[in-house]
């Protein structure tokens, strides 16, 4: 392949600047307002539906085993995980509409819903 | 090409290979302070080496053995994960290196942005859900300056890694990449 491959040009400087903005764009539009309840599914099936208001807590679900969850002032996250890489458990503390977190091991997802009405349920 | 220059690229191909597993174990021994696993991505300095440095032929197959070491320390999804992301970085950086020629760092940019998407692709794919591209815009705004410190690491070690191929390209491919 070629050698010689100039650092930076111009044109690219803008192009990268461009990028930076759409994906900021894209932070700052994708999570506006905050979710009221999160969604639990494990292999494609939803498992549990938790609203976020109640209160703090943690607790596990039969079908995801020694996976902790915990609810605090509102958001949700996953707390222990016996899955390798903890990527999940770094994840941290979501809340916002549409934010996810996912174990991709544990084929786990997380997602944050407005909730509808009659369908919360709380499992713990 | 002659035997000697089959075996200095063979033997080349190996360290850059050990090099690359080595970055890949240590970044995910030391877990950084990142949000949503992001890391820095340093085995692509490697990968961006071979490529621009030796051969195609040389940076897939230190792309591919990288992913079998993955394979071997941290599992099957993880190998998954560093395959799919890894192949689809190569595959963009070599599409832009061959057409339009980019500088530097708008390759590693696009290769670490590629690399995300086609990580999230195969997580898409195996959680049969596309509420993972929920994740999108945080990986691409964490493309950005990854690609940004890969690119700017792999300039600071062209040289000294270049004193690996002796000052001197490693026999260039005769027309067949």
């Amino acid at each position: 392949m070629q050698r010689d491959i100039r650092l930076l040009s111009r044109r690219d400087a803008l192009i990268i600047l461009l990028l930076a903005v759409i994906a900021v764009t894209a932070m700052l539009t994708a999570h506006t307002h905050a979710g009221a309840a999160a969604q639990i599914s494990k292999d494609g099936k939803v498992i549990a539906e938790i609203t976020l208001s109640a209160e703090d807590r943690e607790f596990t679900l039969p079908e995801t085993g020694t996976t902790v969850f915990e609810i605090s002032g509102g958001r949700i996250r996953i707390k222990e995980s016996d899955c390798p890489e903890h990527t999940c458990v770094r994840r941290g503390f979501i809340g916002m509409k549409n934010e996810t977190i996912i174990c991709l091991p544990k084929k786990i997802i997380i997602t944050v819903t407005d909730g509808a009405e009659g369908y919360d349920a709380v499992v713990g | 090409m002659r035997l000697s220059d089959k075996a200095r690229t063979a033997a080349l191909g190996g360290v850059l290979l050990a090099l690359a597993c080595g970055l890949s174990a240590l970044e995910s021994a030391v877990a950084l302070p990142l949000p949503a696993g992001i890391k820095p991505g340093l085995a692509n300095v490697i990968i961006m080496f071979a490529l621009f440095h030796i051969n195609v032929k040389t940076a897939l197959t230190v792309n591919i053995l990288k992913s079998c070491f993955v394979l071997l320390t941290r599992g099957v999804t993880a190998f998954g994960m560093s395959l799919c992301g890894g192949m689809l970085s190569l595959l963009v950086i070599i599409i832009l290196c061959k057409t339009a020629k980019p500088s530097l760092l708008l390759m590693s940019v696009c290769g670490a942005v590629s690399h995300n998407i086609g990580q999230l692709s195969l997580a898409a794919l195996l959680l049969g859900s596309s509420s993972v591209f929920g994740y999108l815009p945080v990986l691409l705004a964490a493309g950005i300056p990854t690609g940004i410190l890969t690119g700017l690491v792999l300039r600071a070690a062209e040289r000294p890694l270049s004193r690996l191929t002796n000052g001197k390209s490693v026999p260039h491919n005769s027309g067949k990449d």
